[in-house]
């Protein structure tokens, strides 16, 4: 028998940040290994921040977890950041760094912005 | 005590640089005042505003008027019923906000949202994200758009936003937004008045971040200050190329002494000489239309 939990219950619809973990941390406790289904009926948006939070979340309480009615948007985050758990791309760009000492040049850079 | 005049240059055009370039001018004034003097902000000359430069002024003028500096303010007579509906200068705050969901709730059919402060610490969680929650609403509302798009500004506000939850230390976050509708475009501020990127850095232990420039460039990289490297740190450097190399918007990054520019044509870090932002200024200018083939989540990582 899973545990249901309803993110609605817990979160508004769009949720932006990653401390909203603690809404349903605060308010429902977790054994190592339960099954849990976590039910996204009623939310709309997450934060990749958030959805990378949540992934955490699950692994260290050792959730066995299930997601249902995550919408497509919902369901592609929650798989990108699963999926760069463990891999980062490492790529590195050197910016241009353009002191402008004149206040012309300044506004001459602003200008084309 | 001295009385000391902060002009706010008019930006004389809708460019991201014309409200920017004000906005430096302003930060600039500010930089050479000596503590406790008595400030009068003179935007008389001011005909046309957008939140690039209203919001920052805000934040500013709240964070000064805290530590108890008296502002004036000399409004413009032009566009003062605007600036009295975004609630310029000290900006729309749920806590002091009787009824905040229902004044919010006035702005649907507008094309804008106010000035409007958020909370930040952590025990402020579940009222900030009901905020963010109306505030986006409405701003879906009033945009009225459809497909991909929503989700992708809904990704670059969120994204901003958590990074000064995570990491600015501020109690108060910012956020605007103004919509162009006959232009094709919105524009969105976001900003803080914490520790900035490189006080985050250095803070964390990463002490070889030396200057507010070298900062930018590791945020821009995605160097996180988090020591869970693998999965922190993509927000900036995401959001950015999602915005520019995808929609072809504009993406301006701004804290403490140097700010980054990122368009289509252009990519620099400006390291400014004497004076900067006390925090992290996010300036976005988002197309509302998402170009042929435009796929977000070949952005996400």
């Amino acid at each position: 028998m899973s545990k249901i939990i309803h993110i609605v219950n817990h979160l508004p619809s769009t949720v932006t940040t990653r401390k909203a973990i603690r809404l349903i941390n605060d308010s429902v406790s977790f054994s190592d290994n339960e099954n849990v289904v976590f039910d996204f009926k009623g939310i709309a948006f997450i934060s990749r921040a958030f959805a990378d939070e949540f992934i955490h979340f699950v692994h260290k309480h050792k959730i066995k977890a299930r997601f249902t009615n995550t919408n497509p948007n919902i369901r592609e985050m929650l798989q990108v950041v699963e999926k760069n758990r463990s891999r980062r791309n490492n790529g590195y760009h050197n910016i241009a760094v353009t002191p402008l000492p004149e206040k012309e040049q300044l506004n001459h850079l602003l200008s084309l912005f | 005590m001295n009385t000391n005049w902060i002009t706010i240059r008019n930006p004389g055009g809708n460019a991201m640089g014309d409200s920017l370039r004000s906005l430096l001018e302003a930060l600039e004034q500010w930089s050479r005042l000596s503590p406790g003097d008595m400030i009068i902000v003179d935007m008389s000359r001011v005909s046309f505003i957008n939140p690039f430069l209203i919001l920052p002024l805000c934040a500013l003028i709240s964070a000064e008027s805290a530590k108890g500096i008296g502002i004036e303010i000399k409004m413009p007579d032009k566009i003062a019923s605007y600036l009295g509906t975004v609630y310029f200068p000290h900006g729309f705050s749920i806590a002091e906000t009787h009824c905040w969901r229902d004044r919010l709730s006035a702005y649907n059919r507008k094309t804008y949202l106010p000035a409007s402060s958020f909370p930040v610490t952590l025990q402020t969680t579940a009222i900030r994200e009901q905020f963010l929650t109306t505030f986006e609403q409405i701003l879906m509302r009033q945009l009225n758009l459809k497909g991909q798009i929503i989700t992708v500004i809904k990704y670059l506000i969120s994204e901003a936003i958590d990074n000064i939850t995570d990491h600015s230390g501020a109690l108060y976050g910012w956020i605007m937004v103004q919509n162009y509708p006959q232009k094709g475009y919105l524009d969105v501020c976001i900003a803080d008045t914490g520790k900035g990127i490189s006080g985050s850095y250095k803070e964390s232990g990463k002490s070889n971040v030396k200057s507010d420039a070298l900062a930018l460039e590791y945020a821009v990289n995605g160097k996180s200050t988090k020591n869970i490297t693998e999965t922190r740190g993509y927000g900036i450097d995401t959001s950015r190329r999602m915005l520019v190399n995808g929609l072809k918007g504009k993406y301006f990054l701004f804290s403490g002494q140097a700010f980054y520019i990122y368009t289509h044509e252009l990519e620099q870090i400006t390291p400014l000489p004497k004076y900067g932002w006390h925090g992290t200024v996010v300036a976005l200018q988002i197309p509302a239309k998402a170009p042929e083939g435009f796929n977000y989540t070949t952005f996400l990582e």
